[in-house]
């Protein structure tokens, strides 16, 4: 079934085929109006029980695709039970107690001010996915769910919102988390290893709380200059910072702050004492073991992913000096000048679709592609040599190595290729403990 | 046939295509080397093709081209049911007499002007192919039903317009046209330079164009996810104007971009989202 939403005009045929309206001199223009807000699936629910109510009654049918628009935008509504409420009333007492029981349903259904207001995820699930689309980064998927957070990948959001005073103000509120949660992903909040702060606080949901706090504090402020409209939006969700929270706000709101200033703002929090924190009414909460859990194993598969197309871009070029290789994907160049010019300077548009968006998502992931993916180290390992100036003052390894390992940069959250470099030495009689830890100490 | 009486000539001018020479300069921001090769082009007879998306600016090329060369320019916009009498001429029953009547493609060759063929693909290939001897060596237009040939002179150029992105396979252009032309791509702007545009155009301060292309830019993205293309700078200007004449934002980009960009619900929420949060 496709997903799109049927248009109301396609509704009123589906509805007029069902009902023989048109021979009824009836028109199903307005019922039609209403179930085209309804999600396609709702639709289709809707014009299921029509058709069965129509096999027995077509009023039947009629009354159940008067109300049934109406009905099944609240939030939680069983359509199904209500549907069949309805027939079993028809059976019983024929159709006023059919009419009867379908309104009494609706009139009975828990809290119908809020149902009224309240709006589903299923509702805004079309429109926010192509709000999301239409925004710069990595694709997003969408799901609802118990929590809502993100993983980096996908966005979980309530089943349903009735917070606000009115329908459209819940549709906002949705746009809003949504965007949060994107900015979140987008704008670096899994960047930095927000352990070492959170083991020092003495209850972990206090803490993530406050992470969650201030990176939306950050988050509004970025938001605000590409999507002001949307930062209006938040601000007025949310009313004025309280007077203490006010100047980390502002602090936050620099634009060259990042998610380490939020955990800064943590530390500090955490030295002077730490309350309960404010709650927006676009509260998300944080996972971070398990957004960089998936963060970690995705800059490996795109780091791949943009390695084997760079090579296979060079292997197919016919100026560049490895040419075409016996093997699958032939070593990149211990120098960079068989690197696209236009990647070196960091334009992707050359790549083919995949290793696009790969590039894109690695430079999401670690705020810019690292040279060594586009210019490896020497024919396709790591060389001592080629240590980054952040590698602190270690000794010059001499010789070659006795092995080579894959090993895990932390600092960049990704494998190197061959970066650990093992080296095997003899112990000799007489070699004391304090010569193996100088032996290690040069080597490392 | 005898020369038609002064009412049939009132009639004749009526609906004979003028030959208009632009006066005033039309607003173009060059992106590229597009003024370079159009007049090199011009200057060798050779015919171009202007290849881009929707409302990227084409159309304004070909006339700011033809203001800078001082020549008339003649625009056809093609469409599914433009016959190859509709180009070149056709005999009309003028009061009780036939007259031929030149069609616009016939105009601009006898005046030697520029005549530009907008969104060509959307001719009928039968169509297409009546330009052929006017994009080689010959550079004539053979005129069957009065059995002319009609040597196009220096000032003749031809220049065809054609969206790549949403034409159907079957509105491909066939190699054997569009090998005879020199080829431009257009695409939309740089942001900066798309926001000089729609304010230069729009009659807007600079950070409500600002907001207009960032709009502009998010709505291209839905290219392929609900969108068969993004809103175009023509339409950020159109938006740019009502804001202009005292239109809220919101309303004015709804009616200017979202509402003509979507028929689909999911997609014009969107969309209505995306205003929201620009503005």
């Amino acid at each position: 079934m496709s997903e799109r939403k049927l248009f109301a005009h396609e509704l009123e045929a589906r509805l007029d085929e069902l009902l023989l309206l048109t021979l009824r001199q009836r028109s199903a223009a307005l019922p039609a109006a209403q179930l085209e807000a309804l999600p396609r699936q709702q639709q289709e629910r809707v014009l299921h029980w029509v058709g069965i109510a129509a096999q027995t009654s077509t009023e039947l049918g009629w009354a159940i695709a008067q109300r049934a628009g109406t009905r099944a935008a609240q939030p939680g509504f069983a359509l199904d039970d209500w549907a069949r409420a309805g027939l079993e009333a028809h059976d019983a007492g024929g159709l006023a107690a059919a009419q009867a029981r379908l309104d009494e349903y609706a009139a009975a259904a828990p809290d119908s001010a809020s149902a009224a207001r309240g709006v589903t995820f299923a509702a805004v699930e079309g429109r926010l996915a192509g709000f999301l689309h239409a925004l710069d980064g990595r694709p997003m998927q969408l799901r609802c769910g118990p929590r809502t957070w993100t993983d980096g990948e996908t966005l979980w959001l309530p089943e349903s919102l009735d917070l606000a005073a009115d329908a459209a103000g819940n549709r906002r509120l949705y746009t809003v988390i949504a965007a949060l949660l994107w900015a979140q992903a987008r704008f670096g909040t899994f960047n930095v290893d927000p352990e070492p702060e959170l083991v020092q606080w003495a209850d972990r949901d206090t803490a993530l709380d406050w992470f969650s706090l201030f990176e939306g504090m950050r988050l509004e402020a970025r938001l605000a200059l590409d999507l002001p409209g949307l930062a209006r939006d938040m601000a007025a969700l949310r009313g004025p910072w309280p007077a203490e929270l006010a100047p980390v706000a502002a602090r936050l709101a620099r634009p060259e702050a990042s998610a380490a200033d939020s955990l800064a703002c943590m530390a500090e929090l955490r030295r002077v004492g730490a309350g309960d924190t404010a709650h927006p009414p676009y509260r998300t909460t944080l996972d971070p073991l398990a957004a960089r859990r998936l963060r970690a194993a995705r800059i490996a598969r795109d780091a791949g992913t943009l390695r084997r197309a760079l090579n296979i871009m060079r292997a197919i070029d016919p100026h560049s000096r490895g040419g075409a290789s016996d093997s699958e994907y032939p070593p990149l160049a211990a120098d960079g000048d068989s690197v696209p010019a236009e990647l070196q300077s960091g334009d992707l548009q050359g790549l083919p679709p995949d290793a696009r968006a790969a590039a894109q998502s690695l430079a999401q992931d670690l705020d810019g592609i690292p040279p060594e993916l586009l210019r490896p180290a020497g024919p396709g390992a790591w060389r001592p040599e080629d240590r980054d100036e952040g590698d602190g003052a270690v000794a010059a390894a001499s010789g070659e190595p006795d092995a080579l390992y894959d090993e895990w940069d932390y600092r960049r959250g990704a494998w190197r290729r061959d970066w650990c470099h093992l080296y095997e030495s003899e112990d000799r009689p007489g070699n004391t403990p304090g010569s193996m830890r100088c032996a290690f100490a040069t080597r490392t | 046939m005898t020369a038609p009486n002064s009412s049939a000539r009132n009639d004749l001018r009526a609906v004979a295509t003028p030959l208009v020479q632009i006066a005033k300069e039309p607003y173009y921001h060059a992106t590229g080397d597009e003024l370079e090769v159009f007049a090199a082009a011009a200057a060798s007879g050779l015919p171009v093709m202007l290849k881009g998306p929707t409302g990227c600016g084409k159309t304004r090329f070909v006339e700011h081209m033809a203001w800078r060369l001082k020549r008339p320019l003649v625009t056809v916009a093609c469409h599914d049911d433009l016959t190859t009498s509709d180009l070149v001429g056709r005999y009309l029953i003028v009061g009780d007499e036939t007259v031929w009547m030149d069609g616009p493609l016939t105009a601009a060759v006898r005046g030697g002007a520029i005549c530009y063929l907008d969104e060509i693909v959307e001719a009928r290939k039968d169509t297409t192919v009546v330009i052929h001897p006017l994009t080689d060596s010959r550079r004539a237009l053979p005129v069957e039903k009065r059995g002319e040939y009609i040597e196009a002179p220096p000032d003749f150029m031809l220049v065809i317009s054609y969206n790549p992105g949403y034409q159907s396979v079957l509105k491909e252009m066939k190699p054997s046209t569009r090998q005879r032309f020199v080829a431009l791509d257009f695409d939309y702007p740089q942001a900066e330079v798309e926001a000089g545009i729609v304010a230069h155009e729009g009659g807007v301060d600079a950070d409500t164009a600002t907001k207009l292309v960032r709009l502009g830019t998010l709505t291209r993205k839905l290219k392929g996810a609900g969108l068969d293309e993004g809103a175009g700078t023509r339409l950020l200007v159109h938006a740019a104007q009502l804001i202009a004449k005292g239109m809220a934002p919101v309303t004015a980009c709804t009616a200017a971009i979202a509402r003509p960009l979507a028929d689909e619900p999911d997609t014009r929420h969107a969309l209505d989202d995306l205003i929201a949060a620009v503005f």
